[in-house]
């Protein structure tokens, strides 16, 4: 990018061709102000906070908006601009209902930060003692319309980022608010996502989480750390704001970001009053149908002789959760499986990751890597959603496909069981009766796509044998000819069938999805270090249900419930171990001994994820009291076990981003490779 | 037909009626004042009122037409006579009373009704 | 009732019987019945037509032929010719005083005489749903001209010099803006017509889309041609539902000859023109939020740069010009650029057309040389003043313009002066004022309007001309204080500065204007409570002459608020705190003893 030079207020600054007046201010550590810009979406210059006066240029310019040219001299602070800066900011306050002594966000407001900042100590416009509307419709999120400034942060991010584009204007003027739905209210809304990200934009008081509202304004809390939701694959990066040793409030952290800092409504809200809950504090064994609490040695004591009898009769296993970090599934690995010599070793959402590992195999030998990216999403023209359900599995990869389809024009194809989720955005929807002529649709698409020209016959064939008509077999395939970048989001349950997924793969690569950091494919992992576990705790082959155990260690980190299969498994057992931060119900009413853990705030560590790179998770608040950190309890165990815990072998997930390969080279693979 | 030429556009100019008074042919003409003010001021009473008159006094070869808004707003309705070889001559403030009289004494007769009279042009 | 072929009408009124129309009545009656007419032909009595002078008076229907002076001498000849072989009596009929006068031309005419009418030529004169007659004025020569024999950067070249400017009310120069299209990056460009139209009495676009679409659409072509453009749009209020209907009709003509579609008259050059309505909001007639509304999004402003020629409707370059401003290009490429450069000022070339609205004798359209007085505006071509009151100001702008006074009656019509002046040229309304009308007034209405149409997305134009409308009222209802004008002021200036887009920009205008050269008045309604043009009802009071009362009461057993008290031996009298000063008492009162001041 060239390099530009202007005057800003005196000041030499540097930026880059393409940059606004505002970004070359800003990395020049010069201070504009600003109520309506907010980095990452669209300026649209409506607050007129940033006007800034430009030498020959006869009109006012509003910084954020206006390109920086090479010599131009912007004067930020003159004497009229203080003065309208005062002049607007009063007729604000006058407009509508800014009374910050009953407002939550007293304290916490750009509004009030911006009137202090300007000196606004009175107001010499009449109140209009605005009477709009205080929606409280909604479960969660408050929207007071009398606090408004309409700066339309609300509606940019709910557009650009959620792409549910829920938010809009209605009316007009000074009696202009935000509706939701082209006029209803937002707990009416049938597109609202509740994901909060309108409620983390907002500058004043107007959209506020109920929950959250008196908990602690983020500048009063004890501390910032920014971490990563343990919930779905994505592993969106957050920011976690404590008081008093709770979590006040969770937020997206940059808007700049793909994922424009939006969490989903699980994350924002299930992350803080996971700090509410009730923990397991000590080692406790069960009497009856009581736990009384014990001590770790006495615990330890027990799981240990109770390990040792099964051990020897070959009836013993592990059961572990991919929400656990790549630090900690690396210590169960190496303790369990090398230390213990244990083969039953897997993770709960075993089955589907295997699925996974088995349909990709074919091309990890070819030395190239069969996915992509999550928010490459974006970049595509053609979405092809295949059984996903995004908004349950991973909803930021609905929100990408809603933006991508919405924003960015792409073509949006459902190939599934079920109708699609985004039922007023797909362009063709290709429903099969079961998930085997789904898998059938899906190796004929890419048979044909991988073939020259279009064989009518292959068509015909396919249609007969899934029961998708031959009309939409021809639209699927002109529209992945056309296509210049195809997506292929996987839903976990294609895993049930690992030669679906090598169908998916073979298709992207003959429609040419080739993304610089891989195959344009997205699978939708049920876990968040999914990933992590691949080259850790999975196990090569399932054993969970096939034979009656007398032991059985499981560690749940208590954030998602436990699938019925594993349950029922784990009942079946004589005797378990349940590690486990909270009273995770009915797990932990399974168990023989429960053992504390640290909650997923409480430790850090690594998760890998589907944005195709390894994030870094902090501790939020340290455990207190008789909470332990994992390989402290690890070390325990190993020496009441009498072995020493050994050192992890490689990077939990180093290898799986990796591609050796150029994507381009891929090549379409026969499925006798995966099928048993 | 499509007009692939100067030539094509031409050929329209020549073979259509001529507005202008002068040359107008043989064709006797009634035109109303038919934009928004004409409307607003009662063109459509006197349109009907002159197709009326016509119709009663059995004049087969008048050609009656509609035409846009000439500016003087003040005195919609207007109305334009135009006889072969005369002038075209516009009346302001048209009543459908004052249609009968200008269809009798100008359109038969050819005597201007004077006080009615806007203006002419060639 | 049986039917007559002819009436014949004898005036029995008094002038008319002091000048003997009894005995040519009679006289009638009897030639009649000798001719054996009875059943044919009606004899009528009537009252006084009003021409005294002129009796006795005969007229006969159906002809409404009118005889003067009739005598009972000329009846047999009337019967004879007239009734009988349907020959009039040229020598009694009606005629002026000079007899010799002929029928005004209209370039005679004071309405008419100074006008020079190129966007208009047509209008009034063809039949707009005939293409035919259109061509048959020359209309598609220029077009088929330039098709054949010229590029596109001719075209371009004759428009800019011919120094047309944009007639929106923008003033910008119109070739220049083409040629930023034109270099612009991109192959897909669009060309759009601005047809919103949302001033207020402003309806010189509505005339022209009437009465001659198809200049608009030649204009147009000539455009795409020039900038390289293949698609278009007309964005129409739908408030003007003839005007879309007649666009309608032309269009179609157009394709059926083949000047809309794919490759026009056999070249590379397509164009396909579509129209949009409106829906209603004179924001949508600013350049971004129109394009905004034809993209199917809220019709709101956005920030410039980039600008329309860039990047405008969906992205893509895109030229937006006036109705009136491409009604003119025809006629340039025709007639060439030195023809249009010869007409008007040397900075404000051509014609402009304006609304002639207000407290004048001619109300309508007029088109005029750009250097035309004021002046010769409004007393020659208009008429004066009406009812023969005084010229206090005029309006030109409209809501986004300002107000001119006295002073300024000779100043000559062009973009600079008016600018200079305080008031912009505009669209073309042009609102003739006279002393009942009151300036505050004015600057209420306007702005009235313009709070009522701003689109909310900026804080200047959303509250700021909310708490100047504000002040206005408890101005104009006699709450006001000196403070609130420079309160006033100082929030003109700023959301003149301030505001995102044309319309908050130019709202504080009539403000300004009349704070400018009519601050007496305002000062008047603040300190004296007065309003000096009564027209401000709030500011009027209603007085009892206690000399003129006889005490009937009629005033106060109307009185909607009983306010007036009073009886049989007190003079009544008007509580001023109570009155609501609707009138009702002075209409009431038979002995004119309620005035109004």
């Amino acid at each position: 990018m060239k390099e530009i030079t202007l005057t800003i207020d005196g000041k030499i600054c540097k930026g880059s061709e393409g940059n606004t007046i505002l970004e070359v201010a800003r990395s020049n550590d010069i201070y504009i102000p600003t109520l309506c810009y907010l980095e990452g979406l669209t300026p649209i210059g409506s607050c007129r906070m940033c006007v800034v006066e430009v030498e020959r240029n006869p009109k006012m310019m509003t910084a954020c908006t206006t390109p920086a040219q090479e010599g131009m001299v912007v004067h930020t602070q003159t004497e009229k601009l203080r003065k309208y800066r005062r002049q607007m900011l009063e007729l604000i306050f006058a407009g509508r209902n800014h009374f910050c002594m009953y407002c939550s966000q007293s304290g916490d407001c750009e509004l009030q930060d911006m009137a202090i900042a300007h000196g606004m100590d009175s107001v010499r416009y009449p109140f209009l003692y605005a009477g709009f509307q205080n929606d409280a419709s909604h479960k969660d999120i408050q929207m007071d319309h009398n606090r408004c400034i309409l700066c339309l942060r609300c509606i940019r991010i709910c557009a650009e980022k959620t792409g549910a584009h829920t938010l809009d204007l209605q009316k007009r003027g000074w009696n202009a608010t935000i509706v939701s739905d082209l006029g209803r209210m937002l707990g009416e809304s049938d597109t609202c996502t509740s994901c909060g990200a309108c409620a983390q934009v907002c500058p004043t008081g107007t959209i506020t989480l109920r929950e959250f509202a008196y908990r602690g304004r983020r500048k009063d809390c004890d501390s910032v750390i920014e971490s990563v939701c343990p919930l779905c694959p994505v592993g969106c990066r957050i920011r976690v704001y404590v008081r008093t040793g709770s979590i006040a409030r969770v937020e997206g952290i940059s808007v700049t970001g793909p994922d424009g800092g939006q969490l989903c409504n699980k994350g924002r809200w299930t992350l803080p009053r996971s700090s509410e809950r009730e923990r397991i504090c000590s080692p406790m064994i069960r009497e009856g149908s009581h736990y009384r609490e014990a001590s770790w040695e006495e615990a330890m004591g027990l799981v240990a002789k109770e390990f040792g009898k099964a051990h020897k009769a070959d009836s013993d296993g592990a059961l572990v959760s991919s929400l656990c970090t790549d630090e900690e599934l690396a210590l169960f690995a190496s303790l369990f499986r090398d230390s213990l010599g244990m083969e039953r070793l897997d993770t709960f959402d075993g089955n589907v990751l295997r699925g996974f590992v088995k349909g990709f195999e074919p091309f990890r030998k070819q030395g190239i890597r069969p996915f992509t990216a999550a928010h490459n999403i974006l970049e595509s023209d053609c979405i092809v959603n295949l059984s996903a359900d995004p908004d349950e599995e991973a909803p930021v990869i609905a929100s990408y496909m809603r933006v991508a389809t919405l924003r960015g024009k792409a073509s949006l194809l459902n190939l599934s069981c079920k109708k699609s989720p985004f039922e007023d955005l797909t362009d063709i929807d290709a429903v099969t009766p079961s998930p085997a002529e789904n898998a059938l649709l899906i190796e004929g698409l890419a048979d044909i796509a991988g073939g020259s020209g279009t064989d009518q016959e292959k068509v015909s064939t396919v249609a007969t044998k899934t029961g998708v008509s031959e009309d939409k077999i021809y639209g699927i395939l002109d529209a992945l000819a056309k296509a210049r970048k195809p997506v292929f989001v996987l839903g976990g349950c294609l895993s049930d069938k690992p030669e679906a997924i090598t169908s998916a793969v073979n298709l992207a690569i003959a429609c040419r999805s080739f993304f610089a950091d891989g195959i344009g494919v997205i699978p939708l992992v049920v876990s968040s270090n999914s990933l992590g576990a691949i080259n850790t705790a999975l196990a090569k082959e399932s054993w969970l249900g096939k034979k009656k155990l007398d032991f059985l260690y499981v560690y749940s980190t208590g954030m998602v419930p436990e699938d019925e299969e594993s349950l029922s498994a784990i009942s079946g057992t004589r005797f378990v171990v349940v590690q486990s931060p909270f009273w995770a119900q009915p797990l932990v009413n399974l168990a023989d001994v429960l053992l504390p853990a640290p909650a997923w705030f409480e430790r850090g560590g690594h998760y890998c994820t589907i944005e195709g790179e390894r994030r870094h998770l902090n501790v939020v608040v340290p455990p207190k009291g008789e909470i332990r950190g994992l390989s402290s309890i690890l070390e325990d165990l190993s020496a009441n076990l009498g072995v020493k815990p050994g050192k992890p072998e490689e990077p939990p997930c180093g290898n799986l981003f990796i591609c050796e390969n150029p994507p381009a080279n891929a090549r379409m693979v026969s499925l006798k490779e995966v099928r048993d | 037909m499509k007009i692939k030429s100067l030539d094509d556009l031409r050929k329209i100019m020549e073979s259509s009626d001529d507005l202008t008074a002068a040359r107008s042919g043989s064709s006797t003409k009634v035109i109303i004042g038919m934009g928004t003010c004409g409307i607003a001021a009662g063109a459509r009473e006197v349109m009907t009122t002159v197709l009326t008159e016509l119709e009663k006094r059995g004049l087969k070869n008048v050609a009656v037409e509609t035409t846009g808004c000439i500016g003087m707003c003040q005195k919609e309705p207007l109305l334009d006579i135009i006889r072969p070889g005369e002038p075209r001559i516009t009346y302001g403030e048209v009543t459908p009373d004052d249609v009968v009289r200008i269809i009798g004494e100008h359109l038969v007769n050819g005597r201007v009704v004077e006080d009615k009279v806007v203006g002419q042009t060639d | 009732m049986s039917f007559y072929r002819a009436h014949v009408l004898v005036c029995k009124g008094t002038g008319c019987k002091a000048s003997g129309s009894f005995s040519v009545f009679e006289a009638f009656g009897e030639e009649i019945k000798r001719r054996g007419l009875e059943r044919e032909v009606a004899l009528v009595e009537t009252g006084c037509h009003g021409m005294c002078e002129m009796g006795p008076v005969v007229v006969v229907y159906p002809e409404g032929s009118l005889y003067c002076r009739v005598a009972a001498d000329d009846v047999p000849e009337i019967v004879e010719e007239h009734l009988y072989k349907g020959r009039l009596v040229q020598r009694l009929l009606y005629s002026t005083p000079d007899r010799d006068v002929k029928v005004p031309h209209y370039r005679d005419i004071p309405f008419y005489s100074k006008q020079h009418r190129i966007a208009l030529r047509n209008c009034g004169y063809i039949n707009p749903d005939k293409i035919e007659e259109y061509i048959a004025r020359n209309g598609y020569e220029g077009f088929a001209r330039a098709l054949t024999s010229m590029k596109p950067e001719d075209v371009l070249s004759e428009v800019k010099t011919s120094g047309l400017r944009g007639r929106g009310g923008g003033g910008f120069p119109t070739g220049l803006k083409w040629e930023f299209c034109r270099k612009a990056a991109g192959d897909k460009k669009y060309i759009i017509c601005n047809a919103d139209e949302g001033d207020p009495g402003a309806f010189m676009d509505r005339s022209i889309l009437e009465g001659d679409p198809h200049a608009v659409i030649e204009g147009m072509l000539l455009g795409a041609y020039a900038i390289g453009a293949d698609e278009g749009y007309i964005y129409c209020r739908a408030e003007y539902p003839l005007a879309i209907r007649r666009l309608g009709v032309a269009m179609a003509q157009c394709e059926k000859y083949g000047l809309l579609g794919e490759r026009i008259m056999d070249t590379d050059f397509s164009f396909t023109l579509h129209v949009k309505e409106g829906a209603g909001a004179f924001v949508c007639g600013e350049e971004t939020a129109l394009m905004a509304s034809i993209e199917g999004e809220r019709g709101m402003p956005r920030p410039r740069p980039p600008f329309p020629a860039n990047k405008g409707l969906w992205g893509k370059p895109s030229n937006i010009n006036n109705v009136e401003t491409w009604a003119n290009v025809p006629n340039i490429i025709r007639n060439g650029s030195e023809w249009f450069a010869s007409i008007g000022t040397e900075k404000s070339k051509g014609t402009k057309v304006f609304a002639l609205t207000g407290k004048v004798n001619n109300t309508g359209l007029v088109e005029v040389p750009m250097g035309t007085t004021i002046r010769e505006i409004v007393f020659e071509m208009g008429g004066g003043i009406l009812n023969d009151r005084k010229f206090k100001a005029v309006q030109i702008g409209g809501p986004s313009g300002g107000c001119l006074t006295e002073e300024h009656l000779d100043l000559p019509v062009d973009y600079e002066s008016l600018t200079a002046a305080g008031a912009i040229m505009g669209s073309g309304g042009l609102v003739v004022m006279d002393e009942d009308t009151c300036m505050v007034d004015v600057a209420k209405f306007f702005l009235e309007f313009t709070q009522r149409e701003s689109c909310g997305k900026c804080v200047p134009c959303r509250e700021g001309t909310k708490q100047m409308l504000l002040i206005l009222e408890k101005i104009t209802s006699g709450k006001g204080r000196m403070e609130d004008l420079q309160i006033l002021e100082e929030l003109a200036i700023m959301v003149k500065e301030m505001s995102l887009c044309g319309l908050g920009q130019t709202a504080p205008n009539p403000v300004l204007t009349t704070l400018r050269y009519f601050r007496d008045e305002y000062e008047a309604h603040i300190r004296d409570r007065k309003c000096p043009a009564r027209a401000c009802s709030a500011l009027m009071s209603y007085t009892i002459d206690i000399e003129k009362c006889k005490k009937c009461g009629l005033c106060a057993k109307n009185c909607p608020v009983k306010c007036i008290s009073g009886d049989r031996n007190t003079p009544y009298v008007i509580d001023q705190e109570k009155c609501i000063k609707c009138g009702t008492c002075l209409e009431v009162c038979p002995f004119q003893a309620v005035s109004k001041e």
